[in-house]
Protein backbone atom coordinates (compact mmCIF):
# COMPACT_ATOMS: atom_id res chain seq x y z
CA UNK A 1 0.00 0.00 0.00
CA UNK A 2 2.83 2.36 0.86
CA UNK A 3 4.26 1.76 -2.60
CA UNK A 4 1.03 2.90 -4.21
CA UNK A 5 0.86 5.98 -2.02
CA UNK A 6 4.40 7.07 -2.74
CA UNK A 7 3.98 6.47 -6.45
CA UNK A 8 0.86 8.64 -6.55
CA UNK A 9 2.57 11.43 -4.60
CA UNK A 10 5.64 11.33 -6.83
CA UNK A 11 3.43 11.56 -9.92
CA UNK A 12 1.68 14.59 -8.42
CA UNK A 13 4.98 16.27 -7.68
CA UNK A 14 6.24 15.71 -11.22
CA UNK A 15 3.00 17.10 -12.66
CA UNK A 16 3.20 20.22 -10.52
CA UNK A 17 6.83 20.93 -11.26
CA UNK A 18 6.70 20.35 -14.99
CA UNK A 19 3.35 21.99 -15.54
CA UNK A 20 4.67 25.00 -17.48
CA UNK A 21 7.01 25.31 -20.43
CA UNK A 22 8.37 28.66 -19.31
CA UNK A 23 9.32 29.01 -15.68
CA UNK A 24 8.34 32.10 -13.65
CA UNK A 25 11.99 33.10 -13.67
CA UNK A 26 12.08 32.91 -17.45
CA UNK A 27 8.90 34.99 -17.62
CA UNK A 28 10.58 37.63 -15.47
CA UNK A 29 13.64 37.57 -17.70
CA UNK A 30 11.42 38.08 -20.73
CA UNK A 31 9.72 41.32 -19.70
CA UNK A 32 11.71 43.26 -22.29
CA UNK A 33 9.90 41.17 -24.92
CA UNK A 34 6.56 42.33 -23.62
CA UNK A 35 7.18 46.06 -23.36
CA UNK A 36 9.18 48.49 -25.43
CA UNK A 37 10.17 51.97 -24.32
CA UNK A 38 10.10 54.60 -27.06
CA UNK A 39 13.35 56.12 -28.26
CA UNK A 40 12.36 59.56 -27.05
CA UNK A 41 10.28 60.16 -24.00
CA UNK A 42 7.25 62.36 -24.28
CA UNK A 43 7.15 63.37 -20.68
CA UNK A 44 6.37 67.07 -20.68
CA UNK A 45 2.79 67.80 -19.77
CA UNK A 46 3.07 71.36 -18.51
CA UNK A 47 4.68 74.27 -20.34
CA UNK A 48 4.89 78.01 -20.00
CA UNK A 49 5.98 80.18 -22.92
CA UNK A 50 6.96 83.81 -22.62
CA UNK A 51 6.97 86.01 -25.67
CA UNK A 52 8.87 89.18 -24.81
CA UNK A 53 8.05 92.10 -27.05
CA UNK A 54 8.57 95.85 -27.16
CA UNK A 55 5.41 97.52 -25.85
CA UNK A 56 5.74 100.35 -28.36
CA UNK A 57 6.12 97.90 -31.20
CA UNK A 58 4.63 94.49 -30.28
CA UNK A 59 5.84 93.01 -33.57
CA UNK A 60 9.44 93.34 -32.41
CA UNK A 61 10.98 91.15 -29.77
CA UNK A 62 13.19 92.59 -27.06
CA UNK A 63 16.83 91.81 -27.66
CA UNK A 64 19.19 90.70 -24.90
CA UNK A 65 16.39 90.01 -22.49
CA UNK A 66 17.23 87.89 -19.47
CA UNK A 67 14.84 85.90 -17.36
CA UNK A 68 15.33 84.94 -13.75
CA UNK A 69 13.05 82.30 -12.26
CA UNK A 70 12.22 82.28 -8.57
CA UNK A 71 9.30 81.52 -6.31
CA UNK A 72 7.79 78.54 -4.59
CA UNK A 73 8.06 75.98 -7.37
CA UNK A 74 11.00 77.45 -9.26
CA UNK A 75 13.03 74.26 -8.86
CA UNK A 76 10.57 72.44 -11.10
CA UNK A 77 10.89 74.89 -13.98
CA UNK A 78 13.39 74.33 -16.77
CA UNK A 79 14.10 75.71 -20.19
CA UNK A 80 12.67 73.38 -22.83
CA UNK A 81 16.07 71.73 -23.38
CA UNK A 82 16.16 70.71 -19.74
CA UNK A 83 18.67 73.37 -18.69
CA UNK A 84 18.42 76.18 -16.16
CA UNK A 85 19.61 78.74 -18.68
CA UNK A 86 16.55 80.92 -19.18
CA UNK A 87 17.83 82.99 -22.05
CA UNK A 88 15.06 83.81 -24.51
CA UNK A 89 15.75 83.04 -28.15
CA UNK A 90 14.46 85.80 -30.39
CA UNK A 91 12.29 87.04 -27.55
CA UNK A 92 10.72 83.66 -26.84
CA UNK A 93 11.38 81.46 -23.85
CA UNK A 94 9.91 77.97 -23.77
CA UNK A 95 9.77 76.59 -20.26
CA UNK A 96 8.73 73.14 -19.14
CA UNK A 97 7.80 71.71 -15.76
CA UNK A 98 9.44 68.67 -14.27
CA UNK A 99 6.79 65.94 -14.43
CA UNK A 100 7.64 65.06 -10.85
CA UNK A 101 5.38 67.98 -9.96
CA UNK A 102 1.73 67.36 -10.69
CA UNK A 103 -0.24 70.61 -10.36
CA UNK A 104 -3.93 70.62 -9.55
CA UNK A 105 -6.61 73.23 -9.87
CA UNK A 106 -6.36 73.93 -6.16
CA UNK A 107 -2.59 73.75 -5.98
CA UNK A 108 -1.10 75.08 -9.22
CA UNK A 109 2.56 75.16 -10.03
CA UNK A 110 3.69 78.68 -9.12
CA UNK A 111 6.81 80.61 -9.97
CA UNK A 112 7.92 84.14 -10.71
CA UNK A 113 9.75 85.23 -13.85
CA UNK A 114 11.68 88.47 -13.60
CA UNK A 115 12.48 89.80 -17.05
CA UNK A 116 15.12 92.42 -17.59
CA UNK A 117 16.67 93.94 -20.69
CA UNK A 118 19.04 96.87 -21.16
CA UNK A 119 17.07 100.11 -21.60
CA UNK A 120 13.75 98.51 -20.61
CA UNK A 121 11.72 98.61 -17.42
CA UNK A 122 11.89 95.24 -15.67
CA UNK A 123 8.78 93.10 -15.71
CA UNK A 124 7.60 90.58 -13.17
CA UNK A 125 5.41 87.72 -14.32
CA UNK A 126 3.63 85.93 -11.51
CA UNK A 127 3.06 82.62 -13.26
CA UNK A 128 0.76 79.75 -12.40
CA UNK A 129 0.18 76.50 -14.26
CA UNK A 130 -3.08 74.76 -13.51
CA UNK A 131 -3.95 71.17 -14.31
CA UNK A 132 -6.76 72.22 -16.62
CA UNK A 133 -4.60 74.75 -18.44
CA UNK A 134 -1.33 72.88 -18.89
CA UNK A 135 0.17 74.93 -21.70
CA UNK A 136 0.35 78.60 -20.85
CA UNK A 137 1.42 81.34 -23.22
CA UNK A 138 1.97 84.91 -22.13
CA UNK A 139 3.09 87.95 -24.05
CA UNK A 140 5.23 90.30 -22.00
CA UNK A 141 5.16 93.92 -23.09
CA UNK A 142 8.39 95.61 -22.02
CA UNK A 143 8.62 99.36 -21.90
CA UNK A 144 11.59 100.87 -23.63
CA UNK A 145 12.46 103.89 -21.49
CA UNK A 146 13.55 105.82 -24.53
CA UNK A 147 10.51 104.85 -26.54
CA UNK A 148 7.44 104.11 -24.39
CA UNK A 149 4.27 102.79 -26.03
CA UNK A 150 1.31 104.94 -27.03
CA UNK A 151 -0.38 106.38 -23.97
CA UNK A 152 2.86 106.42 -22.01
CA UNK A 153 5.44 109.14 -21.68
CA UNK A 154 8.68 109.53 -19.83
CA UNK A 155 10.33 112.38 -17.96
CA UNK A 156 13.78 112.34 -16.41
CA UNK A 157 15.63 114.99 -14.43
CA UNK A 158 18.87 115.24 -12.53
CA UNK A 159 19.18 117.19 -9.26
CA UNK A 160 22.28 118.10 -7.25
CA UNK A 161 22.80 116.60 -3.80
CA UNK A 162 24.75 118.17 -1.02
CA UNK A 163 26.18 115.56 1.29
CA UNK A 164 23.59 113.13 0.02
CA UNK A 165 20.76 115.56 0.85
CA UNK A 166 18.44 117.27 -1.60
CA UNK A 167 18.89 121.01 -0.99
CA UNK A 168 15.62 122.25 -2.54
CA UNK A 169 12.24 120.78 -3.40
CA UNK A 170 12.27 119.21 -6.86
CA UNK A 171 9.67 117.88 -9.25
CA UNK A 172 9.56 115.44 -12.10
CA UNK A 173 6.46 115.71 -14.25
CA UNK A 174 4.90 113.94 -17.20
CA UNK A 175 2.35 116.13 -18.91
CA UNK A 176 -0.54 115.21 -21.14
CA UNK A 177 0.27 115.73 -24.79
CA UNK A 178 -0.28 114.33 -28.22
CA UNK A 179 -1.97 110.95 -27.84
CA UNK A 180 -1.71 111.17 -24.07
CA UNK A 181 -4.61 112.24 -21.93
CA UNK A 182 -3.22 112.13 -18.39
CA UNK A 183 0.02 112.76 -16.56
CA UNK A 184 1.64 112.89 -13.16
CA UNK A 185 4.13 114.63 -10.93
CA UNK A 186 6.61 113.43 -8.34
CA UNK A 187 7.54 116.05 -5.76
CA UNK A 188 10.58 115.46 -3.57
CA UNK A 189 10.75 117.80 -0.60
CA UNK A 190 13.92 119.64 0.37
CA UNK A 191 16.12 117.85 2.90
CA UNK A 192 15.26 114.39 1.64
CA UNK A 193 17.93 111.71 2.06
CA UNK A 194 18.00 108.58 -0.08
CA UNK A 195 18.63 104.97 0.92
CA UNK A 196 19.30 101.72 -0.92
CA UNK A 197 17.59 98.39 -0.37
CA UNK A 198 19.93 97.65 2.56
CA UNK A 199 19.01 100.88 4.30
CA UNK A 200 22.36 102.53 3.62
CA UNK A 201 22.26 106.22 2.76
CA UNK A 202 23.35 107.02 -0.78
CA UNK A 203 25.83 109.87 -0.90
CA UNK A 204 26.45 110.69 -4.53
CA UNK A 205 26.59 114.15 -5.98
CA UNK A 206 23.32 114.02 -7.83
CA UNK A 207 19.94 112.34 -7.94
CA UNK A 208 18.46 111.09 -11.18
CA UNK A 209 14.66 110.82 -11.00
CA UNK A 210 12.60 109.12 -13.70
CA UNK A 211 8.87 108.88 -14.20
CA UNK A 212 7.02 107.01 -16.91
CA UNK A 213 3.32 107.65 -16.73
CA UNK A 214 0.71 105.46 -18.37
CA UNK A 215 -2.81 106.33 -19.52
CA UNK A 216 -5.41 103.88 -18.33
CA UNK A 217 -7.57 104.39 -21.41
CA UNK A 218 -4.96 103.20 -23.88
CA UNK A 219 -4.63 99.49 -24.62
CA UNK A 220 -0.93 99.76 -25.50
CA UNK A 221 -0.04 101.36 -22.19
CA UNK A 222 -2.43 99.16 -20.23
CA UNK A 223 -0.66 96.09 -21.64
CA UNK A 224 2.31 97.20 -19.55
CA UNK A 225 0.37 97.17 -16.28
CA UNK A 226 2.63 95.26 -13.88
CA UNK A 227 1.26 91.89 -12.83
CA UNK A 228 -1.53 92.04 -15.41
CA UNK A 229 -5.09 93.13 -14.88
CA UNK A 230 -6.67 89.72 -14.75
CA UNK A 231 -5.30 88.26 -11.58
CA UNK A 232 -2.53 90.33 -10.04
CA UNK A 233 -1.46 89.46 -6.56
CA UNK A 234 -2.58 92.14 -4.13
CA UNK A 235 -1.55 92.61 -0.53
CA UNK A 236 -3.73 94.56 1.84
CA UNK A 237 -2.34 94.59 5.36
CA UNK A 238 -1.18 91.07 6.04
CA UNK A 239 -3.61 89.47 3.60
CA UNK A 240 -2.91 88.47 0.01
CA UNK A 241 -5.64 88.41 -2.61
CA UNK A 242 -4.47 86.51 -5.69
CA UNK A 243 -7.57 86.57 -7.86
CA UNK A 244 -8.87 90.10 -7.79
CA UNK A 245 -9.48 91.83 -11.06
CA UNK A 246 -8.28 95.43 -10.90
CA UNK A 247 -9.24 98.53 -12.85
CA UNK A 248 -6.29 100.89 -12.63
CA UNK A 249 -7.37 104.48 -13.19
CA UNK A 250 -3.82 105.65 -13.69
CA UNK A 251 -0.35 104.30 -12.98
CA UNK A 252 3.27 105.28 -13.27
CA UNK A 253 6.71 103.76 -13.01
CA UNK A 254 8.96 105.88 -10.81
CA UNK A 255 12.57 105.11 -10.13
CA UNK A 256 15.52 107.08 -8.89
CA UNK A 257 19.26 106.52 -8.77
CA UNK A 258 22.16 108.12 -7.00
CA UNK A 259 25.16 107.32 -9.11
CA UNK A 260 24.59 103.71 -10.14
CA UNK A 261 22.68 102.82 -7.00
CA UNK A 262 18.92 102.43 -6.99
CA UNK A 263 16.96 104.42 -4.43
CA UNK A 264 14.66 102.21 -2.39
CA UNK A 265 13.46 104.43 0.45
CA UNK A 266 13.46 108.06 1.53
CA UNK A 267 14.05 109.90 4.78
CA UNK A 268 10.63 111.53 4.46
CA UNK A 269 7.50 110.99 2.35
CA UNK A 270 7.53 112.18 -1.23
CA UNK A 271 4.41 113.35 -2.98
CA UNK A 272 2.95 111.68 -6.07
CA UNK A 273 0.01 113.07 -7.95
CA UNK A 274 -1.54 111.67 -11.10
CA UNK A 275 -4.40 112.88 -13.21
CA UNK A 276 -7.41 110.83 -14.22
CA UNK A 277 -9.31 111.25 -17.46
CA UNK A 278 -12.61 113.11 -17.05
CA UNK A 279 -15.58 110.79 -17.34
CA UNK A 280 -13.75 107.82 -15.85
CA UNK A 281 -16.08 105.52 -13.95
CA UNK A 282 -15.58 104.94 -10.25
CA UNK A 283 -16.24 101.18 -9.97
CA UNK A 284 -17.06 101.51 -6.28
CA UNK A 285 -19.78 104.11 -6.69
CA UNK A 286 -20.82 103.27 -10.23
CA UNK A 287 -20.64 106.98 -11.05
CA UNK A 288 -18.11 109.15 -12.78
CA UNK A 289 -15.10 110.04 -10.70
CA UNK A 290 -15.87 113.18 -8.75
CA UNK A 291 -14.07 115.51 -6.43
CA UNK A 292 -13.87 114.05 -2.95
CA UNK A 293 -13.98 110.42 -4.10
CA UNK A 294 -11.56 108.30 -2.14
CA UNK A 295 -9.41 105.93 -4.20
CA UNK A 296 -6.97 103.26 -3.07
CA UNK A 297 -3.29 103.71 -3.90
CA UNK A 298 -1.02 100.72 -4.40
CA UNK A 299 2.68 100.25 -5.03
CA UNK A 300 4.35 97.45 -6.94
CA UNK A 301 7.79 96.16 -6.13
CA UNK A 302 9.67 94.43 -8.91
CA UNK A 303 11.41 92.28 -6.30
CA UNK A 304 8.24 91.18 -4.55
CA UNK A 305 5.91 90.86 -7.50
CA UNK A 306 2.69 92.06 -5.92
CA UNK A 307 0.67 95.23 -5.53
CA UNK A 308 0.72 96.51 -1.98
CA UNK A 309 -1.95 98.82 -0.59
CA UNK A 310 -0.35 102.05 0.58
CA UNK A 311 -3.04 104.56 1.43
CA UNK A 312 -6.31 106.18 0.43
CA UNK A 313 -6.13 109.27 -1.76
CA UNK A 314 -8.76 111.91 -2.29
CA UNK A 315 -9.65 113.10 -5.76
CA UNK A 316 -9.18 116.81 -6.38
CA UNK A 317 -10.22 118.93 -9.33
CA UNK A 318 -7.19 120.38 -11.11
CA UNK A 319 -7.52 123.07 -13.68
CA UNK B 1 -46.79 -15.86 35.04
CA UNK B 2 -45.99 -13.05 37.38
CA UNK B 3 -42.31 -13.75 36.84
CA UNK B 4 -42.77 -13.53 33.07
CA UNK B 5 -44.61 -10.21 33.37
CA UNK B 6 -41.83 -8.81 35.51
CA UNK B 7 -39.29 -9.89 32.98
CA UNK B 8 -41.33 -8.34 30.17
CA UNK B 9 -41.76 -5.16 32.17
CA UNK B 10 -38.04 -4.82 32.71
CA UNK B 11 -37.45 -5.42 29.04
CA UNK B 12 -39.95 -2.73 28.06
CA UNK B 13 -38.45 -0.17 30.41
CA UNK B 14 -35.00 -0.84 29.17
CA UNK B 15 -36.08 -0.92 25.55
CA UNK B 16 -37.45 2.61 25.55
CA UNK B 17 -34.19 4.30 26.52
CA UNK B 18 -32.32 2.08 24.09
CA UNK B 19 -34.62 3.10 21.27
CA UNK B 20 -34.16 6.72 22.16
CA UNK B 21 -30.39 6.31 22.07
CA UNK B 22 -30.53 4.71 18.59
CA UNK B 23 -32.39 7.67 17.06
CA UNK B 24 -29.70 10.16 18.24
CA UNK B 25 -26.74 8.03 17.20
CA UNK B 26 -26.32 9.29 13.59
CA UNK B 27 -25.96 12.89 14.88
CA UNK B 28 -23.47 11.84 17.48
CA UNK B 29 -21.22 10.23 14.81
CA UNK B 30 -20.35 13.62 13.26
CA UNK B 31 -17.33 15.28 14.67
CA UNK B 32 -15.84 18.65 13.91
CA UNK B 33 -12.49 20.34 13.74
CA UNK B 34 -11.07 23.79 13.25
CA UNK B 35 -7.71 24.14 11.61
CA UNK B 36 -5.05 26.62 10.57
CA UNK B 37 -3.32 26.15 7.25
CA UNK B 38 0.05 27.28 6.02
CA UNK B 39 0.24 26.61 2.33
CA UNK B 40 1.25 27.78 -1.10
CA UNK B 41 -1.98 29.79 -0.97
CA UNK B 42 -0.76 31.64 2.09
CA UNK B 43 -2.34 31.44 5.48
CA UNK B 44 -5.83 30.18 6.03
CA UNK B 45 -8.48 28.91 8.37
CA UNK B 46 -10.65 25.87 7.99
CA UNK B 47 -13.68 24.11 9.36
CA UNK B 48 -13.96 20.34 8.91
CA UNK B 49 -16.72 17.81 9.46
CA UNK B 50 -16.16 14.08 9.70
CA UNK B 51 -19.08 12.17 8.23
CA UNK B 52 -17.62 8.70 8.59
CA UNK B 53 -14.23 7.29 9.43
CA UNK B 54 -13.32 7.56 5.75
CA UNK B 55 -15.21 10.61 4.56
CA UNK B 56 -14.95 14.22 5.66
CA UNK B 57 -15.83 17.61 4.31
CA UNK B 58 -13.76 20.78 4.65
CA UNK B 59 -14.39 24.48 4.06
CA UNK B 60 -11.19 26.49 3.70
CA UNK B 61 -10.22 30.13 3.31
CA UNK B 62 -6.77 31.23 2.22
CA UNK B 63 -5.12 34.59 1.79
CA UNK B 64 -1.80 35.33 0.16
CA UNK B 65 -0.06 38.61 -0.60
CA UNK B 66 3.60 38.30 -1.54
CA UNK B 67 3.92 40.79 -4.37
CA UNK B 68 7.67 41.20 -3.97
CA UNK B 69 8.44 37.56 -3.27
CA UNK B 70 11.04 37.22 -6.01
CA UNK B 71 13.54 39.79 -7.26
CA UNK B 72 15.55 39.49 -10.40
CA UNK B 73 18.69 41.35 -11.44
CA UNK B 74 17.96 44.76 -12.97
CA UNK B 75 17.16 44.62 -16.66
CA UNK B 76 17.53 47.08 -19.51
CA UNK B 77 14.35 48.01 -21.30
CA UNK B 78 14.71 50.62 -24.02
CA UNK B 79 18.08 51.67 -22.61
CA UNK B 80 16.65 52.26 -19.15
CA UNK B 81 17.38 50.12 -16.12
CA UNK B 82 14.43 48.48 -14.46
CA UNK B 83 14.06 46.55 -11.24
CA UNK B 84 12.03 43.39 -11.56
CA UNK B 85 9.96 41.98 -8.70
CA UNK B 86 7.27 39.36 -8.79
CA UNK B 87 4.90 37.52 -6.54
CA UNK B 88 1.44 36.04 -6.15
CA UNK B 89 -1.60 37.57 -4.54
CA UNK B 90 -4.85 35.73 -3.91
CA UNK B 91 -7.93 35.42 -1.78
CA UNK B 92 -9.43 31.98 -2.12
CA UNK B 93 -12.14 29.79 -0.60
CA UNK B 94 -12.76 26.16 -1.35
CA UNK B 95 -14.96 23.30 -0.34
CA UNK B 96 -13.48 19.82 -0.58
CA UNK B 97 -14.26 16.25 0.30
CA UNK B 98 -11.59 14.13 1.92
CA UNK B 99 -11.58 10.38 1.47
CA UNK B 100 -9.32 7.93 3.27
CA UNK B 101 -9.24 4.83 1.03
CA UNK B 102 -7.16 2.59 3.31
CA UNK B 103 -8.38 1.58 6.73
CA UNK B 104 -5.70 2.06 9.32
CA UNK B 105 -3.87 4.62 7.20
CA UNK B 106 -4.22 8.39 7.20
CA UNK B 107 -3.44 8.59 3.49
CA UNK B 108 -6.17 10.64 1.85
CA UNK B 109 -7.45 11.78 -1.46
CA UNK B 110 -8.96 15.26 -1.52
CA UNK B 111 -11.16 16.76 -4.22
CA UNK B 112 -13.43 19.75 -4.60
CA UNK B 113 -13.72 23.26 -5.93
CA UNK B 114 -12.06 26.48 -5.06
CA UNK B 115 -13.01 30.00 -5.95
CA UNK B 116 -10.33 32.64 -6.37
CA UNK B 117 -11.99 35.96 -5.55
CA UNK B 118 -8.71 37.65 -6.36
CA UNK B 119 -5.97 35.63 -7.90
CA UNK B 120 -3.01 36.87 -9.82
CA UNK B 121 0.70 36.59 -10.29
CA UNK B 122 2.25 39.96 -11.04
CA UNK B 123 5.66 40.98 -12.27
CA UNK B 124 6.55 44.56 -11.35
CA UNK B 125 9.04 46.32 -13.52
CA UNK B 126 10.11 49.58 -11.91
CA UNK B 127 12.50 52.18 -13.27
CA UNK B 128 15.61 52.12 -11.10
CA UNK B 129 17.33 55.48 -11.35
CA UNK B 130 14.74 57.82 -12.74
CA UNK B 131 15.40 59.78 -15.91
CA UNK B 132 17.69 62.72 -16.50
CA UNK B 133 16.97 65.27 -19.18
CA UNK B 134 19.52 68.05 -19.22
CA UNK B 135 19.58 69.37 -15.68
CA UNK B 136 16.14 67.95 -15.00
CA UNK B 137 15.93 64.74 -13.04
CA UNK B 138 12.69 62.85 -12.93
CA UNK B 139 12.37 60.60 -9.93
CA UNK B 140 11.92 56.88 -10.51
CA UNK B 141 8.51 56.94 -8.85
CA UNK B 142 7.38 59.51 -11.39
CA UNK B 143 8.62 57.39 -14.27
CA UNK B 144 6.19 54.76 -13.08
CA UNK B 145 6.14 51.01 -13.42
CA UNK B 146 4.89 48.26 -15.66
CA UNK B 147 2.83 45.50 -14.10
CA UNK B 148 2.59 42.23 -15.98
CA UNK B 149 -0.31 40.38 -14.47
CA UNK B 150 -1.69 36.91 -15.04
CA UNK B 151 -5.19 36.85 -13.66
CA UNK B 152 -6.57 33.49 -12.68
CA UNK B 153 -9.53 34.51 -10.54
CA UNK B 154 -12.65 32.37 -10.82
CA UNK B 155 -13.76 28.82 -10.18
CA UNK B 156 -11.06 26.14 -10.02
CA UNK B 157 -11.46 22.38 -9.45
CA UNK B 158 -9.02 20.86 -7.03
CA UNK B 159 -7.47 17.42 -6.54
CA UNK B 160 -4.91 16.49 -3.96
CA UNK B 161 -3.45 13.76 -1.78
CA UNK B 162 -1.84 13.70 1.61
CA UNK B 163 -1.63 12.31 5.10
CA UNK B 164 -3.63 13.15 8.17
CA UNK B 165 -7.30 13.29 9.02
CA UNK B 166 -9.59 16.26 8.59
CA UNK B 167 -10.82 15.72 12.15
CA UNK B 168 -7.91 14.33 14.19
CA UNK B 169 -8.37 11.27 16.36
CA UNK B 170 -6.81 13.11 19.25
CA UNK B 171 -7.37 16.65 20.39
CA UNK B 172 -4.72 18.05 18.04
CA UNK B 173 -3.53 16.65 14.76
CA UNK B 174 -1.10 17.64 12.05
CA UNK B 175 -1.60 16.78 8.42
CA UNK B 176 0.11 17.31 5.11
CA UNK B 177 -1.44 17.69 1.71
CA UNK B 178 -0.31 18.39 -1.83
CA UNK B 179 -2.45 18.91 -4.86
CA UNK B 180 -3.29 21.31 -7.60
CA UNK B 181 -6.04 23.64 -8.68
CA UNK B 182 -6.91 23.77 -12.34
CA UNK B 183 -7.25 27.44 -13.17
CA UNK B 184 -7.74 27.43 -16.88
CA UNK B 185 -5.70 29.78 -19.02
CA UNK B 186 -4.93 32.92 -17.04
CA UNK B 187 -5.77 36.27 -18.56
CA UNK B 188 -2.73 38.41 -19.29
CA UNK B 189 -2.77 42.16 -18.72
CA UNK B 190 0.00 44.72 -18.85
CA UNK B 191 -0.62 47.85 -16.80
CA UNK B 192 1.52 50.96 -16.99
CA UNK B 193 1.60 53.99 -14.73
CA UNK B 194 2.86 57.57 -14.83
CA UNK B 195 5.20 58.38 -17.73
CA UNK B 196 5.59 54.79 -18.81
CA UNK B 197 1.90 54.80 -19.70
CA UNK B 198 2.60 57.33 -22.44
CA UNK B 199 5.98 56.13 -23.61
CA UNK B 200 5.76 52.38 -23.98
CA UNK B 201 4.35 49.89 -26.44
CA UNK B 202 3.28 46.51 -25.14
CA UNK B 203 3.28 43.07 -26.70
CA UNK B 204 0.34 41.57 -24.84
CA UNK B 205 -0.09 38.69 -27.27
CA UNK B 206 3.42 37.40 -26.58
CA UNK B 207 2.90 37.63 -22.84
CA UNK B 208 -0.44 35.85 -23.12
CA UNK B 209 1.16 33.09 -25.15
CA UNK B 210 4.03 32.62 -22.70
CA UNK B 211 1.70 32.22 -19.73
CA UNK B 212 -0.98 30.24 -21.54
CA UNK B 213 0.07 26.95 -19.90
CA UNK B 214 0.09 28.41 -16.40
CA UNK B 215 -3.14 26.57 -15.73
CA UNK B 216 -2.24 24.59 -12.62
CA UNK B 217 -1.76 26.14 -9.22
CA UNK B 218 0.27 23.82 -6.99
CA UNK B 219 -1.05 23.51 -3.49
CA UNK B 220 1.16 22.25 -0.68
CA UNK B 221 -0.34 22.54 2.75
CA UNK B 222 0.74 21.91 6.31
CA UNK B 223 -2.22 21.92 8.63
CA UNK B 224 -2.81 21.90 12.38
CA UNK B 225 -6.31 20.89 13.46
CA UNK B 226 -8.16 20.80 16.78
CA UNK B 227 -10.92 18.28 17.31
CA UNK B 228 -13.83 20.34 18.59
CA UNK B 229 -15.79 17.33 19.78
CA UNK B 230 -13.15 16.02 22.17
Amino acid sequence: MKKIVYTVMAAFAVLMINGCQKSPSEIMDSVDNYVEVGNSYSFIDYTFTLSIVDAANPGSFVENAEVEISGRDADYIFESGGSRDFTPIQGTLFMVANPSYEPTQENPLQFVAKITAPGYLPVIVDASIFKNNPNRYQTVFMVNEANPPAGASRSSSQFPLSGGVLAAEQEVSVFPGAGKLTGGTVTIPAGTKFYDANGSQLTGSSLKANMIHFDSGNSASMACFPGGQVAPLIKMGDDYFPKIGVFPLTFADIYMTVGNNKVKTFSQPINISMTISPGTLNTETGLEIAEGDVLKMFSYSENEGFWKYEMDAEVEIVN
Amino acid sequence: MIKKLIILGVWLFTAVPLFAQETEEPVAQYSYAAALNGSSLGFGAEFAVKFTDQLSGRLRFNYLNMENLVSQDPQKIGGETFLIDAGPKSTEADIVVEYLPFKGSSFKVVGGFGYFFEGDMSVYSTNKNGYTYGSMHIEAEDIGKVVFKMDYSGLAPYLGIGFGRAVPKNLVGVSFEMGTFYLGEPKATIGRTELLAENTEVNLAQFQEDISDYRWYPYINLRVAINLTK
